[in-house]
């Protein structure tokens, strides 16, 4: 079976634990998150033509004070960047961290995704941001950890990505 | 067209030589077009191309899922065929996994019930009970030395897990997320303490587990222990790492997460499941006999070895007794033990030796000896002899011998001592005569004094006072005389002190410059010293007849070695003295004079610069002068100057400091005028300070009154003693603003107003017209800015303004003013603000009227037209 890393990037309190909760059953506790900044998950996800075998590092997310350790994106093949659709400026953030990727570990298949979509009343990012990212970045959706909304998709996603590299 | 190939004699020819070939070809192609001949064709070379390709892996997978395909249809078809052809290897691998198991087990077993009934395994079962662990857990526990219970083989860069083998299936569930977690924690562990890249975690510990870590180039492997692994198993993993480094190179270079090529590793990974129990065997206790051996040798070593020392206490003891027996001073008359101690009992002269210094002697504990002696004098000769030294304190210079009740005495002693003893000797016991016809008597000691004279006996010019121990020296001496003389009487140790301040270092430096002072009486301008080398240095300008004579003189001079005159220029003594005695400079001022040109420097007053500029080149001899002397001015010649052409008021003071001239007090202005003209014409003043407060006289004050208030008809102003009085008939609004403008006026100590009267009233509107007629303003021509007197005159114009608004509220009103600088005041106005002061009432407007004078006869005057509309 193939097996490949990922790990899913974005400022602190952006919704990456609980999409990944969405997504998997975890063994390991969140308290790795606060204590070493990451947390390992597993799934296997089956595609058309195979199984694929994701190894998804939730990483802890970036605050002033505390950046992302470097090395925990050594060897990914593939990012998901969560940016909260209700903090605008959560998304520069997920911006500036895909930068330090992209200079560590290369160009590698990524998934924008702009979480917390069920609150509509507090929804901050405008059609032109979204219409901005779609073009810049291939994968962009909008996601609730909440309902679910695009959760799996992502995962799948990301896993046929970086399947076609 | 057939027809035409027929007829081609191209193809006619080709037929003809390929005949044969197209036949061949031909069959050739029917086989392959033909399946079913093609199939026959192959199959006839089926297994001998099989055969060629039976050892390349890319038949077996081509082959793969073909052969399962067949097995899986074959089964479920046929389940007995397939079943009979495996028959023969499935009952060799059952057996040999049931004998694997049950030799397990019963190795399992074995373990258990080799624990079951010892007094360990009561323990361990207690340890189970508590717990709540099985036995065999807790006997595993006890018993195992380590056991490698999982391997990983990690991907470095990725942290995915590339094999896992574990000695418990069920442990290979979450490996790959423990295996990435396992990357991450190394990460963190690197990162957290800033290790450098060459430095990677070899090991981790929880209680009794151990995950060793062997770092390889592209991976990692990871072995979890329980218990305390050998060092060896390190090695045992980079082995273990290197071996897989090189099968499986390639694909890990390249690894891209497909981990199924790593299936082989299984045969590398999984003999690293090593386990480790303790050695229950029975073996002869060597430890135990070894250990009793040594506790029975030491035994009888330590037995032995105590009746010898108490033998040799014995002996020692016994030894110890008879010394104190044969030792002068002691009597022992008892010893007996008594719980362990001993008890000596017996006299001891007090200057006999102390018993107890013998123990150490003899190797014995003091603490187990008491002493029980009487004193007594024993009159054996050396007690006596030790009884003598003691009481007569005899010096060590004689010694002593009885014989036959007789002491003789040798060696040198003064009489004083000699009488002592004689008489301490009456009342001692085995003295009855003292002989000391062999001892040398010396003289009485020397005095002090009479042993300084001894030792050193100063020159003549070196007077010596002893009082008591203190020594004293006068007089004269060269300084290394005197450090001998002091190092000389150091050797006195009962010297109380030595003192020669007093002495005139004959050689020291200050002494000789002194007396070469006295003897070469150097000139004005020459300085000598004296160099460390004793060389007579000059320095300065002296005439050649002085340097000559004090060269000579120099060498005679004790103590001087030379005479430098390098430093020294040579005068023309006889120019200079005339050239002094003609310009009697101050002590300030130097004078050189070289070859006729006379040059001055330092400081002097103008007075004696000015003197020495005239007199100097009349001098005879002095061909040039030049003068540097820097003029300085005396306070009290400057001050007496000034008095003298300044002529200052009674009551003003001048003070002259620091090149400033300064005055106080009160002054006319023709004196204050007057004095800013002259003051730095003076000399020695360099700055004038005024500070005169100015004294106005009445006719001038009267001037400044009639200027700044433009009295009207009917009034008139007087002056006198600087009290302004103002007499006569004027309006209010004029008498008003008087106030105001006394003030401004310089010089002025009151103002008497009592003989004014104010003009009756007229109505408003000729009250106003009076007013606006006789306002005037007066400025000064090209003067820019608003003066007093305008400001006043202003104020006062724009009091008219207001009054005439209350009087015609409901109207325009149209004031004209003659002015002749009429655009000035309309600025000013602007500039004041009169402006805003009217606005409450309306809109105020000004406006420039060149040509209003005919009907107001004030020809060619420029004229204002103020206008106030008064809003509805």
């Amino acid at each position: 079976m193939i097996q490949k890393k990922i790990c899913v990037l974005g400022a602190a309190g952006v919704g990456k634990t609980s999409l990944i909760a969405q997504f998997v059953y975890s063994k390991f506790s969140e308290k790795y998150l606060s204590s070493m900044g990451v947390k390992i998950d597993r799934k296997i996800v089956q595609l058309e033509s195979q199984q694929v075998n994701l190894m998804i590092w939730d990483i802890h997310g970036e605050e002033k004070f505390k950046k992302i350790t470097s090395s925990y994106f050594r060897g990914a093949s593939g990012v998901i960047m969560v940016a909260d659709g209700t903090r605008p400026d959560t998304l520069s953030v997920a911006q500036n961290i895909f930068q330090r990727v992209e200079q560590d570990v290369g160009n590698i298949p990524s998934v924008w995704l702009l979480n917390k979509v069920d609150l509509e009343d507090q929804w901050c990012m405008s059609e032109g941001v979204v219409k901005q990212l779609n073009e810049k970045y291939v994968s962009v959706y909008q996601s609730s950890a909440k309902t679910g909304e695009n959760v799996e998709q992502t995962f799948f996603n990301i896993a046929e990505n970086m399947l076609n590299v | 067209m057939t027809d035409h190939n027929h007829h081609d004699p191209m193809q006619q020819l080709r037929k003809l030589l390929f005949k044969e070939e197209e036949a061949r070809i031909s069959a050739i192609e029917e086989v392959r077009d033909n399946e079913e001949l093609h199939a026959k064709e192959i199959s006839e070379v089926l297994v001998e191309a099989l055969d060629l390709r039976a050892h390349d892996e890319g038949l077996g997978k081509a082959l793969m899922p073909a052969v399962e395909t067949a097995v899986s249809e074959s089964i479920a078809n046929d389940p007995k065929a397939f079943a009979d052809a495996l028959f023969p290897v499935m009952g060799p691998a059952i057996r040999r996994s049931i004998q694997y198991a049950i030799s397990e087990m019963l190795q399992s077993l074995n373990q258990t019930l080799e624990q079951a009934f010892s007094p360990k395994s009561m323990l361990w079962r207690w340890e189970a009970f508590r717990t709540g662990k099985s036995f065999a857990e807790v006997v595993m526990l006890n018993t195992l030395l380590y056991r490698v219970e999982q391997v990983f083989w990690i991907h470095k860069e990725t942290g995915l897990l590339l094999a896992h083998e574990s000695f418990d299936p069920s442990l290979t569930e979450d490996a790959d997320v423990v295996s990435s977690m396992l990357t991450a924690v190394g990460d963190f562990i690197q990162d957290s303490f800033q290790g450098s890249p060459n430095q990677e975690v070899q090991s981790l510990r929880l209680g009794d587990l151990e995950v060793m870590i062997e770092q390889g180039p592209y991976s990692v492997l990871a072995v979890v222990c329980r218990g305390n692994p050998p060092r060896s198993l390190q090695v045992t993993l980079g082995q273990t790492l290197e071996h897989l480094l090189q099968t499986f190179h390639d694909v890990l270079k390249t690894f891209d997460g497909d981990t199924s090529h790593f299936s082989a590793s299984h045969d590398m990974l999984a003999p690293l499941l090593l386990v480790d129990y303790v050695d229950h065997e029975k073996k002869p206790p060597i430890k135990l006999i070894i250990a009793l051996s040594i506790l029975v040798i030491s035994f009888v070593g330590w037995t032995s070895w105590n009746v010898e020392q108490k033998l040799a206490l014995k002996h020692r003891w016994q030894s110890y007794i008879q010394t104190l027996k044969e030792t002068p001073g002691l009597v022992i008359t008892d010893v007996d033990e008594h719980e362990g101690i001993h008890h000596i009992y017996g006299l001891r002269d007090p200057l006999a030796i102390q018993a107890a210094s013998l123990l150490k002697k003899f190797e014995l504990n003091e603490a187990g000896v008491q002493y029980h002696f009487q004193p007594y004098h024993a009159l054996d000769h050396g007690m006596m002899l030790k009884r003598l030294w003691h009481l007569s304190k005899a010096p060590s210079s004689v010694s002593f011998k009885i014989q036959d009740d007789v002491l003789y005495v040798y060696g040198k002693a003064s009489q004083a001592w000699l009488s002592e003893l004689q008489l301490m000797t009456q009342w001692m016991d085995g003295i009855a005569l003292v002989n000391v016809d062999a001892v040398d008597v010396p003289k009485p000691p020397k005095t002090f004094q009479e042993r300084v004279m001894m030792l050193w006996q100063p020159i003549d010019s070196v007077q010596l006072h002893v009082q008591g121990d203190a020594v004293m020296l006068t007089g004269s001496a060269t300084i290394a005389w005197l450090q001998q003389a002091k190092a000389r009487l150091a050797s006195l140790k009962d010297m109380a002190s030595y003192d020669d301040h007093a002495v005139l270092r004959l050689d020291s430096v200050d002494y000789i410059l002194q007396l070469a002072q006295q003897a070469l009486h150097p000139p004005r301008g020459v300085h000598l010293s004296i160099t460390k080398e004793h060389i007579l240095k000059a320095q300065g300008a002296a005439s050649a007849s002085w340097i000559a004579n004090a060269q000579k003189k120099s060498v005679a001079l004790k103590y001087i070695l030379g005479f430098d005159a390098k430093d020294l220029k040579i005068l023309n003594k006889v120019n200079l003295a005339r050239v002094i005695a003609a310009l009697e400079p101050p002590a300030s001022v130097d004078l050189f004079l070289n070859k006729g040109k006379l040059l001055v420097k330092g400081e002097a007053d103008g007075r004696w610069i000015t003197f020495a500029n005239l007199q100097a080149l009349n001098i005879k001899g002095v061909q040039s002068f030049q003068n540097q002397v820097k003029q300085i001015w005396h306070a009290d010649a400057v001050l007496e100057q000034a008095k003298l052409r300044l002529h200052p008021e009674p009551s003003v003071q001048l003070s002259f400091a620091d090149g400033v001239l300064h005055a106080r007090g009160q002054a006319s202005k023709r004196w204050i005028s007057f004095v800013h003209r002259e003051a730095l014409h003076i000399d020695g003043v360099f700055t004038f300070d005024e500070q005169v407060d100015m004294i106005y006289s009445d006719e001038e004050i009267l001037k400044i009154a009639m200027t700044t208030l433009q009295p009207p008809e009917g009034v008139r102003l007087q002056v006198s003693q600087g009290v302004l009085s103002i007499l006569g008939e004027a309006d209010i609004a004029w008498i008003e603003s008087l106030k105001a403008q006394v003030a401004v006026i310089p010089g002025l100590q009151s103002f008497d107003i009592k003989s004014l009267h104010a003009k009756a009233q007229a109505d408003g509107w000729e009250q106003l017209q009076i007013q606006v007629a006789s306002t005037r303003l007066q400025t000064f021509a090209n003067h820019p800015l608003l003066t007093v007197k305008d400001e006043a005159a202003l104020k006062r114009l724009s009091n008219i303004f207001h009054r005439a608004v209350e009087l015609h509220p409901d109207s325009r009103l149209h004031l004209a003013i003659a002015y002749k600088r009429s655009e000035k005041l309309v600025l000013m106005m602007r500039n004041h603000a009169i402006h805003q002061g009217l606005k409450k009432y309306g809109v105020f407007e000004s406006q420039i009227i060149t040509d209003f004078s005919e009907n107001q006869g004030v020809k060619q005057d420029s004229r204002i037209v103020f206008t106030v509309i008064k809003q509805p």
